[in-house]
């Protein structure tokens, strides 16, 4: 292996111009002036006594002019300096473990004049493992799947073929978290048939992702026989919308109701973005949306709406315009859309009476007819008929003046909660407040959201509404303030909430008496969440029920805190997508539909268990499961399969690129290098102007040489104006 | 300072040569270099007493015998034997090295110059000069005679002399010796680059014979200084000997072999007892005689001072 290369090899043809100061000395020696001269005598005395020296000075000026001719020319002809071949030719010719690590998270896509980070840094890679020796092992890993590196351990005998495979590489969506990523290159070189490694990092150094304490791997590294070697292949971000979230606002999307949905657009860019489109695409129809116009790192916010007229799986996406990062221009959504919110009201004290039961009021208020009047499914059973009956998983689950549960009906709640269900509880006379405390709150870590402490028999009257995003009953603050000063209460559950600041658990309404009580307290609970009303749901307790008010209330609440599909099926880029089925199910013919241009994998069949154990349950029962892993590439994923049950069966995923690789500032090479602990790694930087095919075969030493020969021609000067002094 | 200032006006090298007439030129010279000379530095050898004879206009007053005057009220002079016996020999080097010169002037030309000034000078106040010239021989002599046809003659053989031979000025100084049978004063113009031995063995054969010797070393700033700043080939002016050198690396030691030469030539001439004068060719001629004229008077004066 040559420990130099040149790039501009021919202008080597140039050395020979060292030649030039001999020539010119030669020259300069056939031209002079003569002189008759008197008094020689004394000349070829002062000549002699100095020939030698001037002898000497001569040649040693005409040394160092010949040599800055011959550094001019060896600069220009830009030499690689090639650590390999360096540590051959200075002794050491020991096999090397060759890991090189390319980063293809997201951000690598950034591209400047068509070219990407990514692109350029497989340009360097394909160059680079032309320069490894014969004798090496080579590594490569992707920074979106380090624990499944591409090659491991190869000889480097087909360098054709790797070059084909580093050019393959495809742009993942994913964030590249540095710490695990590097933890995996450990484990792969404690496992390294040689003694020597050396970490080649391809990547664009941008700040996030390294985060991670990385001084104590730096440093067990440098104590080893390691070297780190770092390609700075990053752009300097000039211009980047980034779409930053596609959201399901409700929580449960309705047919033929409008579902809301919010987009968040940053302009990363160095200039205010005006006059932009983007594309709402709903179920493959796109709408035009106008952009609003963007200051400089401002994020919009875009209130969207979609109708579905049919339950069942649809898609809907947001496009950016394109700019230089396309990976975070579009975001997708998998809205599972109900035919119905089904509701399933538990009456703890019923009555044959109109309106005389505990849940009368409630039901009414939830199956008013309206719009959407069909879309509420009310199902009132009594609190002896939830018991005997065999679970059922509501939307919303409502305990009204329930006086007791056993502990299997409190973890059934807690699965029905912590999966999705949404919970209200309505308190009265017959509540087993220790009953509750003991399965529901649990000391903070059950459902109830606070302690049941009395009864309280104090009249008063009102009902303040917290300011609080997003809350359940944000709609009751809209009201005429008369419509909540008139609730009249007659009696109200006095609660304690949990001590400290609970995590989950705010209050979202007051009463508006002396101690101003809570009226209603929200915990989130696993990916559901439970109300508590600290008042009875019929008019035993209050006047409210019969307020228009309390409809608006218990309605709004009821559509909030129901259970949500949204999120099931939204997954970030890297993370696996999987099915489960009940483990007596037979699945056959499965396959998976990627995003176009992608290669798919084989869909993974097993028995498991869930991923999700409910929280509080017993030993999760096994299930099948159809699992796909490799979601590095952002778009909607469609898993078809053979159900021995149900027949032919699919699911949709929505898988999105991390809004965090979205954040594109970079590192200093010094703050990178600050990261390693004692190692110190060698940063090359590529900036987006240079070949980046120049700096693989090793360093460019022209800056170096530039020094050298700046310090040659300052001692070529001395030194001629030292030689040249009158002596 | 007014001297000095004509001095410059007239005698400099750059206005001297521009003036084609050798006697001119020493008129001109002669001119600077006379005024504020109250008497002439150079005096006869024999102060014997002869006569008196009656004062004339032109007389130099200085020899009134005053005692006389008192007595007869009459002017007379003393009139010495051999008043007159000044007999200066001017003896000029007219070998090829004193053709050098970097100015107006090279060196045989300052030289002579400043040999026909002194010719002048000498010849007006009645002294009898002589000239050599030589170079490896003596080539033209004229015995001392002081007539203005003496000083033409004297002019004349300068104009056409050609300095185009070797130097021996000891072997010429030997036969100069023996020449003179008269004492005399016998003024050298040379540079001197010549072998030094014999030249001060001449010297001390014409001591010897009673002479009085004025050395005037005439060099051209170049050979003092070595100014070149590129690459030259010296050849020897009187030789075929070349050599090709960068003067800039060895100009001191140069410099200082020069001063060397200098200082023994100055120290040889002032242990023999020896006048001795550098002249530079760029140097104001009337100038460089001025001053040495002017010393010569206040040495000589202060000698009959000492002797009184």
């Amino acid at each position: 292996m040559n420990t130099l290369t040149f790039l501009n090899q021919p202008l080597l043809w140039g050395l020979g111009l060292a030649s030039i100061p001999v020539l010119i000395h030669l020259l300069y020696r056939r031209q002079y002036r003569r002189v008759e001269w008197a008094p020689m005598r004394y000349l070829k005395l002062s000549v002699q006594r100095n020939r030698q020296r001037i002898r000497i000075e001569q040649i040693l000026l005409l040394l160092l002019r010949t040599l800055v001719v011959l550094l001019l020319f060896f600069l220009v002809a830009r030499p690689v300096m090639h650590a390999e071949g360096l540590s051959s030719w200075l002794g050491g010719s020991g096999r090397v473990n060759r890991i090189v690590l390319l980063d293809d998270s997201l951000s690598m896509g950034y591209s400047d004049q068509g070219k990407s980070a990514l692109g350029r840094g497989q340009e360097i890679l394909a160059d680079l493992v032309t320069t490894f020796g014969p004798k090496d092992r080579f590594t490569l890993v992707l920074a979106s799947q380090p624990k499944a590196p591409l090659l491991r351990e190869v000889d480097l005998e087909n360098v054709d073929e790797l070059v084909r495979m580093i050019r393959n590489v495809q742009p993942a969506d994913t964030f590249g978290a540095w710490q695990p990523i590097l933890e995996a290159i450990d484990e792969l070189i404690a496992g390294g048939s040689y003694p020597l490694h050396e970490v080649t990092l391809v990547t664009d150094m941008r700040r996030a992702g390294w985060e991670g304490q990385l001084a104590e791997l730096g440093n067990r590294w440098a104590g080893g026989r390691m070297r780190l070697r770092v390609f700075d292949v990053g752009i300097v971000p000039t211009s980047n919308a980034a779409l930053v979230s596609l959201d399901q606002v409700d929580r449960l999307a309705l047919a033929a109701t409008p579902t809301r949905f919010e987009a968040q657009v940053r302009n990363d860019s160095g200039a205010e973005l005006a006059g932009l489109d983007a594309n709402f695409i709903v179920d493959d129809k796109p709408t035009l949306v106008r952009l609003p116009t963007l200051a400089v790192g401002e994020t919009a916010r875009l209130p969207l709406v979609a109708t579905f007229q049919e339950p069942g799986l649809h898609q809907v996406a947001f496009e950016l315009p394109t700019d230089s990062l396309v990976g975070d221009n579009s975001r997708w959504a998998v809205v599972h859309v109900q035919q119905s919110m089904d509701m399933l009201l538990v009456d703890g004290e019923p009555s044959t009476d109109p309106l005389g039961g505990e849940t009368d009021f409630l039901a009414l208020a939830l199956s008013l007819a309206g719009e959407a009047a069909e879309t509420f499914h009310v199902e009132v059973v009594t609190d002896s008929e939830w018991a005997s009956s065999p679970p059922t998983r509501p939307d919303l689950l409502v305990l009204a003046n329930v006086a007791h549960l056993n502990s299997d009906q409190a973890i059934l709640l807690e699965r029905l909660v912590s999966a999705g269900t949404g919970l209200m509880i309505f308190v009265g006379d017959q509540v087993d407040p220790d009953n509750y405390n003991q399965l529901l709150f649990k000391g903070g870590s059950g459902l109830l959201p606070a302690s049941l402490e009395s009864i309280s028999d104090g009249e008063f009257t009102g009902l303040l509404v917290e300011a609080s995003e997003g809350s359940p009953l944000e709609a009751l603050g809209q009201l005429n303030p008369a419509a909540l000063e008139r609730i009249k209460i007659r009696k109200s559950y006095e609660v304690k909430l949990p001590a400290g600041d609970a995590e989950g658990v705010r209050v979202l309404a007051r009463w508006n008496n002396q101690s101003a009580a809570p009226a209603v307290v929200e915990k989130v609970f696993g990916r559901g969440k439970v109300l508590l009303w600290t008042t009875a749901a019929d008019r035993s307790w209050s006047d409210w029920p019969t307020e228009s008010s309390y409809v608006l209330a218990v309605r709004e609440a009821a559509r909030a805190i129901a259970r949500s599909t949204a999120s099931l099926h939204s997954f970030t880029a890297g993370q696996p997508v999987r099915v489960e089925l009940p483990a007596s199910h037979d699945i056959s013919e499965p396959a998976i539909e990627v995003p176009a241009g992608k290669e798919p994998k084989p869909l993974v069949v097993s028995e498991t268990a869930p991923a999700q154990a409910e929280q509080g349950g017993k030993s999760p029962k096994l299930v099948k499961a159809l699992s796909y892993t490799d979601t590095r590439t952002a778009g909607l994923y469609k898993l078809t399969w053979r159900d021995s049950v149900s027949g032919p069966s699919s699911d949709l995923f929505a898988i999105n690129p991390d809004r965090r690789e979205s954040d594109l500032e970079r590192f200093a090479s010094d703050e990178f290098s600050a990261l390693w602990g004692a190692l110190e790694p060698e940063v090359i930087s590529l900036s987006a102007g240079s070949d980046p095919s120049l700096a693989v075969r090793g360093q460019e030493i022209w800056r170096t040489l530039a020094m050298g020969l700046f310090g040659l021609l300052v001692v070529e000067a001395c030194f001629a104006r030292w030689a040249g002094r009158q002596r | 300072m007014k001297s000095m200032a004509t001095s410059l006006k007239f005698s400099d090298p750059e206005v001297l040569a521009r003036i084609a007439s050798l006697s001119l030129r020493a008129r001109q010279v002669v001119e600077g270099t006379i005024s504020g000379l109250h008497r002439s530095p150079f005096h006869g050898f024999n102060v014997e007493f002869a006569e008196y004879r009656e004062y004339s206009p032109g007389d130099d007053l200085r020899r009134l015998d005053w005692r006389v005057l008192g007595r007869t009220d009459r002017f007379y002079v003393k009139q010495y034997e051999e008043e007159s016996n000044l007999r200066a020999t001017l003896v000029l080097d007219c070998s090829a090295s004193m053709r050098y010169g970097s100015g107006p002037l090279n060196k045989f030309h300052y030289a002579a110059t400043a040999a026909a000034s002194l010719a002048t000078l000498l010849i007006e106040q009645q002294d009898p000069v002589g000239i050599a010239l030589f170079d490896r021989e003596t080539r033209e002599t004229l015995p001392p005679a002081a007539t203005q046809a003496q000083l033409a003659r004297i002019i004349g053989l300068l104009e056409v002399a050609q300095p185009n031979r070797e130097t021996q000025l000891g072997t010429v100084l030997q036969s100069l010796s023996e020449q003179a049978k008269q004492r005399g004063m016998t003024i050298i113009f040379s540079d001197l680059l010549t072998d030094l031995d014999s030249f001060y063995d001449g010297i001390r054969r014409l001591q010897y014979r009673g002479h009085e010797i004025v050395v005037l070393q005439v060099l051209d700033p170049d050979e003092l200084e070595l100014p070149f700043n590129d690459l030259v080939m010296f050849r020897d002016i009187e030789g075929q000997e070349e050599l090709l050198a960068e003067p800039w690396a060895f100009r001191k030691a140069y410099q200082s072999a020069m001063q060397q030469f200098l200082d023994d030539v100055r120290g040889g001439c002032g242990s023999r007892g020896i006048d001795y004068l550098l002249m530079r060719t760029d140097q104001p001629l009337a100038d460089a005689l001025s001053h040495y004229l002017h010393a010569r008077e206040r040495r000589k004066h202060l000698k009959h001072k000492g002797r009184g």
